[in-house]
Protein backbone atom coordinates (compact mmCIF):
# COMPACT_ATOMS: atom_id res chain seq x y z
CA UNK A 1 0.00 0.00 0.00
CA UNK A 2 1.28 3.51 -0.62
CA UNK A 3 1.90 4.65 3.02
CA UNK A 4 1.32 8.24 1.93
CA UNK A 5 -2.38 7.56 1.40
CA UNK A 6 -2.85 6.13 4.91
CA UNK A 7 -0.84 9.03 6.35
CA UNK A 8 -3.04 11.51 4.49
CA UNK A 9 -6.12 9.82 5.94
CA UNK A 10 -4.78 10.20 9.49
CA UNK A 11 -3.90 13.87 8.98
CA UNK A 12 -7.21 14.75 7.33
CA UNK A 13 -9.22 12.79 9.88
CA UNK A 14 -7.48 14.51 12.80
CA UNK A 15 -8.19 17.89 11.22
CA UNK A 16 -11.82 17.07 10.47
CA UNK A 17 -12.84 14.95 13.46
CA UNK A 18 -10.16 15.71 16.06
CA UNK A 19 -9.11 12.07 16.06
CA UNK A 20 -8.66 9.11 13.74
CA UNK A 21 -11.83 7.03 14.18
CA UNK A 22 -11.21 3.39 15.09
CA UNK A 23 -12.87 2.22 11.87
CA UNK A 24 -10.42 4.17 9.73
CA UNK A 25 -7.48 3.01 11.88
CA UNK A 26 -8.58 -0.53 11.13
CA UNK A 27 -8.89 -0.08 7.34
CA UNK A 28 -5.63 1.88 7.27
CA UNK A 29 -3.82 -1.20 8.59
CA UNK A 30 -4.55 -2.92 5.28
CA UNK A 31 -5.22 -0.22 2.68
CA UNK A 32 -5.42 3.56 2.68
CA UNK A 33 -8.11 3.73 -0.01
CA UNK A 34 -11.25 3.25 2.15
CA UNK A 35 -10.25 5.95 4.64
CA UNK A 36 -9.25 8.33 1.86
CA UNK A 37 -12.57 7.77 0.12
CA UNK A 38 -14.49 8.33 3.35
CA UNK A 39 -12.91 11.65 4.27
CA UNK A 40 -13.06 12.95 0.68
CA UNK A 41 -16.73 12.03 0.38
CA UNK A 42 -17.55 13.59 3.71
CA UNK A 43 -15.78 16.81 2.73
CA UNK A 44 -17.44 17.06 -0.69
CA UNK A 45 -20.94 16.45 0.64
CA UNK A 46 -20.64 19.19 3.25
CA UNK A 47 -21.33 21.64 0.40
CA UNK A 48 -24.44 19.82 -0.72
CA UNK A 49 -28.10 20.80 -0.70
CA UNK A 50 -28.84 18.80 2.47
CA UNK A 51 -28.20 20.75 5.67
CA UNK A 52 -26.03 19.17 8.41
CA UNK A 53 -29.06 18.06 10.51
CA UNK A 54 -30.70 16.61 7.38
CA UNK A 55 -27.50 14.73 6.54
CA UNK A 56 -27.45 13.22 10.03
CA UNK A 57 -31.09 12.12 9.68
CA UNK A 58 -30.14 10.16 6.57
CA UNK A 59 -26.98 8.77 8.17
CA UNK A 60 -28.72 7.57 11.34
CA UNK A 61 -31.47 6.03 9.23
CA UNK A 62 -28.77 4.09 7.39
CA UNK A 63 -27.08 3.02 10.63
CA UNK A 64 -30.39 1.57 11.75
CA UNK A 65 -31.11 0.00 8.35
CA UNK A 66 -27.77 -1.83 8.44
CA UNK A 67 -27.87 -2.57 12.20
CA UNK A 68 -24.55 -0.79 12.61
CA UNK A 69 -23.83 0.02 16.24
CA UNK A 70 -20.63 1.89 15.41
CA UNK A 71 -22.27 4.16 12.84
CA UNK A 72 -25.28 4.76 15.08
CA UNK A 73 -23.12 6.04 17.93
CA UNK A 74 -20.89 8.18 15.68
CA UNK A 75 -23.85 9.82 13.98
CA UNK A 76 -25.85 10.25 17.17
CA UNK A 77 -22.98 12.38 18.43
CA UNK A 78 -22.74 14.30 15.15
CA UNK A 79 -26.50 14.77 15.08
CA UNK A 80 -26.42 16.35 18.52
CA UNK A 81 -23.65 18.67 17.33
CA UNK A 82 -25.75 19.52 14.25
CA UNK A 83 -28.66 20.55 16.45
CA UNK A 84 -30.99 17.55 16.40
CA UNK A 85 -32.66 16.84 19.73
CA UNK A 86 -32.01 13.64 21.73
CA UNK A 87 -35.71 12.83 21.22
CA UNK A 88 -35.38 13.01 17.42
CA UNK A 89 -32.28 10.82 17.52
CA UNK A 90 -34.11 8.28 19.66
CA UNK A 91 -37.06 8.30 17.23
CA UNK A 92 -34.68 7.71 14.32
CA UNK A 93 -32.96 4.81 16.07
CA UNK A 94 -36.21 3.23 17.19
CA UNK A 95 -37.90 3.68 13.81
CA UNK A 96 -40.65 5.92 15.12
CA UNK A 97 -41.95 8.52 12.64
CA UNK A 98 -40.71 12.09 12.98
CA UNK A 99 -43.27 14.84 13.44
CA UNK A 100 -41.63 17.15 10.88
CA UNK A 101 -42.86 16.01 7.45
CA UNK A 102 -39.76 17.09 5.52
CA UNK A 103 -37.54 15.20 7.97
CA UNK A 104 -39.81 12.16 7.80
CA UNK A 105 -39.71 12.35 4.00
CA UNK A 106 -35.90 12.12 4.20
CA UNK A 107 -36.20 9.01 6.37
CA UNK A 108 -38.69 7.43 3.97
CA UNK A 109 -36.62 8.33 0.89
CA UNK A 110 -33.59 6.68 2.49
CA UNK A 111 -35.35 3.49 3.53
CA UNK A 112 -37.32 3.12 0.32
CA UNK A 113 -34.23 3.61 -1.82
CA UNK A 114 -32.47 0.82 0.08
CA UNK A 115 -35.44 -1.53 -0.02
CA UNK A 116 -36.01 -0.96 -3.76
CA UNK A 117 -32.28 -0.91 -4.62
CA UNK A 118 -32.71 2.57 -6.03
CA UNK A 119 -35.67 1.75 -8.29
CA UNK A 120 -38.00 4.51 -7.13
CA UNK A 121 -41.05 4.69 -9.36
CA UNK A 122 -42.58 7.97 -10.65
CA UNK A 123 -45.25 7.99 -7.92
CA UNK A 124 -42.61 7.77 -5.20
CA UNK A 125 -40.54 10.48 -6.85
CA UNK A 126 -43.55 12.79 -7.14
CA UNK A 127 -44.53 12.21 -3.52
CA UNK A 128 -41.01 12.93 -2.28
CA UNK A 129 -40.72 16.03 -4.44
CA UNK A 130 -44.02 17.34 -3.11
CA UNK A 131 -42.61 16.92 0.39
CA UNK A 132 -39.43 18.84 -0.43
CA UNK A 133 -37.09 16.02 -1.39
CA UNK A 134 -36.07 17.11 -4.85
CA UNK A 135 -33.63 15.50 -7.23
CA UNK A 136 -30.46 17.08 -5.76
CA UNK A 137 -31.41 15.96 -2.26
CA UNK A 138 -32.18 12.48 -3.55
CA UNK A 139 -28.80 12.18 -5.26
CA UNK A 140 -27.11 13.19 -2.02
CA UNK A 141 -29.21 10.66 -0.12
CA UNK A 142 -27.93 8.01 -2.56
CA UNK A 143 -24.37 9.20 -1.89
CA UNK A 144 -24.91 8.81 1.87
CA UNK A 145 -26.55 5.43 1.34
CA UNK A 146 -23.41 4.33 -0.47
CA UNK A 147 -21.10 5.78 2.13
CA UNK A 148 -22.94 4.16 5.04
CA UNK A 149 -23.30 0.84 3.25
CA UNK A 150 -19.52 0.83 2.93
CA UNK A 151 -18.90 1.74 6.58
CA UNK A 152 -21.60 -0.58 7.92
CA UNK A 153 -20.33 -3.59 5.96
CA UNK A 154 -16.80 -2.78 7.12
CA UNK A 155 -17.91 -2.38 10.72
CA UNK A 156 -19.69 -5.74 10.54
CA UNK A 157 -16.37 -7.34 9.56
CA UNK A 158 -14.03 -5.33 11.77
CA UNK A 159 -16.27 -4.90 14.82
CA UNK A 160 -14.41 -1.74 15.89
CA UNK A 161 -14.67 -0.47 19.44
CA UNK A 162 -16.71 2.68 19.80
CA UNK A 163 -14.22 5.55 19.98
CA UNK A 164 -13.43 6.61 23.56
CA UNK A 165 -15.02 10.07 23.51
CA UNK A 166 -18.24 8.59 22.11
CA UNK A 167 -18.84 5.96 24.79
CA UNK A 168 -20.80 8.41 26.89
CA UNK A 169 -23.08 9.00 23.89
CA UNK A 170 -23.58 5.26 23.47
CA UNK A 171 -24.57 4.95 27.14
CA UNK A 172 -27.15 7.68 26.72
CA UNK A 173 -28.90 6.00 23.79
CA UNK A 174 -31.96 3.91 24.43
CA UNK A 175 -31.96 2.10 21.09
CA UNK A 176 -28.54 1.05 19.80
CA UNK A 177 -28.64 -1.35 16.85
CA UNK A 178 -26.71 -4.59 17.03
CA UNK A 179 -26.05 -7.71 14.99
CA UNK A 180 -29.34 -9.42 14.11
CA UNK A 181 -29.98 -12.88 15.57
CA UNK A 182 -30.35 -14.36 12.10
CA UNK A 183 -28.37 -13.42 9.03
CA UNK A 184 -30.23 -14.44 5.89
CA UNK A 185 -28.44 -14.71 2.59
CA UNK A 186 -30.44 -13.19 -0.25
CA UNK A 187 -28.85 -14.90 -3.21
CA UNK A 188 -29.37 -13.22 -6.60
CA UNK A 189 -26.60 -14.95 -8.58
CA UNK A 190 -24.51 -18.09 -8.53
CA UNK A 191 -21.13 -18.12 -6.86
CA UNK B 1 -31.09 23.87 3.06
CA UNK B 2 -27.45 24.86 3.26
CA UNK B 3 -26.24 25.37 -0.26
CA UNK B 4 -27.45 27.12 -3.34
CA UNK B 5 -29.33 25.36 -6.08
CA UNK B 6 -27.17 24.54 -9.11
CA UNK B 7 -28.13 27.66 -11.03
CA UNK B 8 -29.75 30.92 -10.04
CA UNK B 9 -32.06 33.00 -12.27
CA UNK B 10 -30.70 36.48 -12.91
CA UNK B 11 -32.68 39.72 -12.88
CA UNK B 12 -32.95 39.53 -16.66
CA UNK B 13 -34.61 36.15 -16.51
CA UNK B 14 -31.60 34.25 -17.82
CA UNK B 15 -29.82 31.63 -15.76
CA UNK B 16 -26.50 32.72 -14.30
CA UNK B 17 -23.73 30.13 -14.43
CA UNK B 18 -23.14 28.53 -11.06
CA UNK B 19 -19.43 28.49 -10.21
CA UNK B 20 -19.80 25.13 -8.45
CA UNK B 21 -21.23 23.58 -11.61
CA UNK B 22 -18.45 25.06 -13.73
CA UNK B 23 -15.79 23.85 -11.29
CA UNK B 24 -17.11 20.30 -11.34
CA UNK B 25 -17.24 20.34 -15.14
CA UNK B 26 -13.58 21.39 -15.25
CA UNK B 27 -12.67 18.77 -12.65
CA UNK B 28 -14.42 16.10 -14.70
CA UNK B 29 -12.62 17.15 -17.87
CA UNK B 30 -9.28 16.88 -16.04
CA UNK B 31 -10.12 13.50 -14.58
CA UNK B 32 -11.69 11.94 -17.67
CA UNK B 33 -9.30 13.38 -20.28
CA UNK B 34 -11.43 16.20 -21.63
CA UNK B 35 -14.67 14.23 -21.60
CA UNK B 36 -17.60 14.72 -19.21
CA UNK B 37 -19.56 11.45 -18.79
CA UNK B 38 -23.34 11.71 -18.87
CA UNK B 39 -23.56 10.45 -15.29
CA UNK B 40 -21.48 13.39 -14.10
CA UNK B 41 -23.64 15.78 -16.12
CA UNK B 42 -26.77 14.31 -14.53
CA UNK B 43 -25.35 14.65 -11.03
CA UNK B 44 -23.89 18.10 -11.63
CA UNK B 45 -27.20 19.44 -12.88
CA UNK B 46 -28.81 18.88 -9.48
CA UNK B 47 -25.98 18.49 -6.97
CA UNK B 48 -22.46 19.63 -7.84
CA UNK B 49 -21.41 18.33 -4.40
CA UNK B 50 -22.52 14.80 -5.26
CA UNK B 51 -20.80 15.01 -8.64
CA UNK B 52 -17.58 16.21 -7.02
CA UNK B 53 -17.82 13.44 -4.44
CA UNK B 54 -18.06 10.80 -7.17
CA UNK B 55 -15.10 12.12 -9.18
CA UNK B 56 -12.88 12.60 -6.12
CA UNK B 57 -13.59 9.21 -4.60
CA UNK B 58 -13.23 7.23 -7.82
CA UNK B 59 -9.84 8.88 -8.23
CA UNK B 60 -8.81 7.80 -4.72
CA UNK B 61 -10.08 4.26 -5.01
CA UNK B 62 -7.80 3.81 -8.01
CA UNK B 63 -4.89 4.29 -5.60
CA UNK B 64 -5.91 1.19 -3.63
CA UNK B 65 -4.40 -2.27 -3.62
CA UNK B 66 -6.68 -3.87 -6.21
CA UNK B 67 -5.31 -3.76 -9.74
CA UNK B 68 -7.28 -1.99 -12.46
CA UNK B 69 -8.78 -5.19 -13.83
CA UNK B 70 -9.57 -6.50 -10.33
CA UNK B 71 -11.35 -3.28 -9.45
CA UNK B 72 -13.29 -3.33 -12.72
CA UNK B 73 -14.50 -6.90 -12.24
CA UNK B 74 -15.75 -6.00 -8.76
CA UNK B 75 -17.53 -2.92 -10.14
CA UNK B 76 -19.14 -5.05 -12.85
CA UNK B 77 -20.38 -7.54 -10.27
CA UNK B 78 -21.90 -4.75 -8.15
CA UNK B 79 -23.46 -2.97 -11.12
CA UNK B 80 -24.98 -6.21 -12.39
CA UNK B 81 -26.26 -6.96 -8.90
CA UNK B 82 -28.06 -3.62 -8.92
CA UNK B 83 -29.01 -3.96 -12.62
CA UNK B 84 -27.53 -0.62 -13.59
CA UNK B 85 -27.86 -0.20 -17.38
CA UNK B 86 -25.29 2.61 -17.44
CA UNK B 87 -22.57 1.16 -15.20
CA UNK B 88 -22.70 -2.37 -16.63
CA UNK B 89 -21.96 -0.93 -20.07
CA UNK B 90 -19.52 1.78 -19.00
CA UNK B 91 -17.49 -0.62 -16.88
CA UNK B 92 -17.61 -3.27 -19.57
CA UNK B 93 -15.81 -0.66 -21.68
CA UNK B 94 -13.43 0.30 -18.88
CA UNK B 95 -12.95 -3.37 -17.99
CA UNK B 96 -11.83 -4.14 -21.56
CA UNK B 97 -9.41 -1.20 -21.35
CA UNK B 98 -8.09 -2.60 -18.05
CA UNK B 99 -7.46 -6.00 -19.61
CA UNK B 100 -10.57 -8.03 -18.77
CA UNK B 101 -11.53 -10.48 -21.49
CA UNK B 102 -14.85 -10.31 -23.27
CA UNK B 103 -15.66 -13.76 -21.80
CA UNK B 104 -15.03 -12.57 -18.24
CA UNK B 105 -17.27 -9.54 -18.66
CA UNK B 106 -20.05 -11.54 -20.27
CA UNK B 107 -19.81 -14.19 -17.53
CA UNK B 108 -20.35 -11.56 -14.83
CA UNK B 109 -23.17 -9.96 -16.81
CA UNK B 110 -24.90 -13.33 -17.13
CA UNK B 111 -24.63 -13.90 -13.38
CA UNK B 112 -21.88 -16.48 -13.74
CA UNK B 113 -18.24 -16.49 -12.70
CA UNK B 114 -14.98 -15.68 -14.49
CA UNK B 115 -12.64 -18.56 -15.39
CA UNK B 116 -9.61 -16.81 -13.87
CA UNK B 117 -9.24 -17.95 -10.24
CA UNK B 118 -8.36 -14.56 -8.77
CA UNK B 119 -11.16 -12.73 -10.59
CA UNK B 120 -13.60 -15.51 -9.70
CA UNK B 121 -12.71 -15.16 -6.01
CA UNK B 122 -13.22 -11.39 -6.15
CA UNK B 123 -16.65 -11.74 -7.77
CA UNK B 124 -17.64 -14.39 -5.23
CA UNK B 125 -16.55 -12.15 -2.36
CA UNK B 126 -18.49 -9.20 -3.79
CA UNK B 127 -21.69 -11.22 -4.18
CA UNK B 128 -21.30 -12.75 -0.72
CA UNK B 129 -20.95 -9.31 0.87
CA UNK B 130 -24.01 -8.03 -1.00
CA UNK B 131 -26.08 -11.15 -0.36
CA UNK B 132 -25.36 -11.05 3.38
CA UNK B 133 -25.33 -7.25 3.72
CA UNK B 134 -21.79 -7.39 5.02
CA UNK B 135 -22.41 -9.92 7.79
CA UNK B 136 -19.82 -12.51 6.80
CA UNK B 137 -19.29 -15.26 9.36
CA UNK B 138 -16.14 -17.21 10.19
CA UNK B 139 -16.94 -19.85 7.60
CA UNK B 140 -17.39 -17.22 4.88
CA UNK B 141 -14.11 -15.55 5.82
CA UNK B 142 -12.25 -18.87 5.92
CA UNK B 143 -13.54 -19.82 2.48
CA UNK B 144 -12.64 -16.47 0.98
CA UNK B 145 -9.22 -16.51 2.63
CA UNK B 146 -8.53 -19.87 0.98
CA UNK B 147 -9.17 -18.11 -2.35
CA UNK B 148 -6.75 -15.32 -1.50
CA UNK B 149 -9.34 -12.79 -0.36
CA UNK B 150 -8.34 -11.13 2.90
CA UNK B 151 -9.13 -7.92 4.71
CA UNK B 152 -7.40 -5.73 2.15
CA UNK B 153 -9.62 -7.01 -0.63
CA UNK B 154 -12.78 -7.05 1.49
CA UNK B 155 -12.33 -3.48 2.69
CA UNK B 156 -11.71 -2.24 -0.83
CA UNK B 157 -14.68 -4.22 -2.16
CA UNK B 158 -16.87 -2.63 0.52
CA UNK B 159 -15.64 0.79 -0.59
CA UNK B 160 -16.54 -0.01 -4.18
CA UNK B 161 -19.94 -1.34 -3.10
CA UNK B 162 -20.58 2.03 -1.48
CA UNK B 163 -19.51 4.10 -4.47
CA UNK B 164 -21.29 2.00 -7.05
CA UNK B 165 -24.47 1.71 -5.00
CA UNK B 166 -24.55 5.50 -5.15
CA UNK B 167 -24.02 5.72 -8.90
CA UNK B 168 -26.24 2.72 -9.71
CA UNK B 169 -29.18 4.30 -7.87
CA UNK B 170 -28.61 7.68 -9.55
CA UNK B 171 -28.65 6.04 -12.97
CA UNK B 172 -31.84 4.14 -12.17
CA UNK B 173 -33.88 7.23 -11.54
CA UNK B 174 -32.09 9.47 -14.04
CA UNK B 175 -32.18 6.81 -16.79
CA UNK B 176 -28.79 8.18 -17.75
CA UNK B 177 -28.04 7.84 -21.44
CA UNK B 178 -25.04 5.62 -22.13
CA UNK B 179 -22.16 7.73 -23.48
CA UNK B 180 -21.53 7.52 -27.24
CA UNK B 181 -17.92 6.60 -26.56
CA UNK B 182 -19.14 3.43 -24.84
CA UNK B 183 -22.18 2.66 -26.99
CA UNK B 184 -20.24 2.86 -30.25
CA UNK B 185 -17.31 0.74 -29.09
CA UNK B 186 -17.13 -2.52 -31.11
CA UNK B 187 -16.54 -4.67 -27.99
CA UNK B 188 -19.64 -3.24 -26.36
CA UNK B 189 -21.59 -3.66 -29.60
CA UNK B 190 -20.62 -7.36 -29.51
CA UNK B 191 -21.86 -7.59 -25.94
CA UNK B 192 -25.07 -5.74 -26.62
CA UNK B 193 -27.14 -8.91 -27.17
CA UNK B 194 -25.98 -10.21 -23.76
CA UNK B 195 -26.72 -6.94 -22.06
CA UNK B 196 -29.99 -6.60 -23.93
CA UNK B 197 -31.24 -9.98 -22.72
CA UNK B 198 -30.92 -9.07 -19.07
CA UNK B 199 -34.18 -9.05 -17.25
CA UNK B 200 -34.31 -5.37 -16.31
Amino acid sequence: MPPALADDVRTTARDAYGTVPNLLEETNRYTGAPGAVYVAADTALMDGVLSPPEQQIVLITMARYHDSRYDAVVHARMALEAGLSPETIDELLSGDPLSDDRQQALVEATRLSCEERGWLDPDHLRDLEARGVERGALYEIFAFIGLKTFTAFTSHLADPEVDGPLRIVEQSLEHVPDEPDTIERQRLFMG
Amino acid sequence: MSASSPSAPSSTGTTAPNPAVEEVRDLAKDFYGGFVPNQIKVLNEHSPAAARMYIATMDLVEQGELSDREREVVILAISRYNDCHYCTRTHAFLGREAGLSQETIEAVHRGGLPADARLRALVQATRRLLDKRGWLDAEDLEGLEAGGIGRTELYEINTLIGLKTFSNYVNHIAQTEVDDLVRENPDIQDMWPVLGKMDW
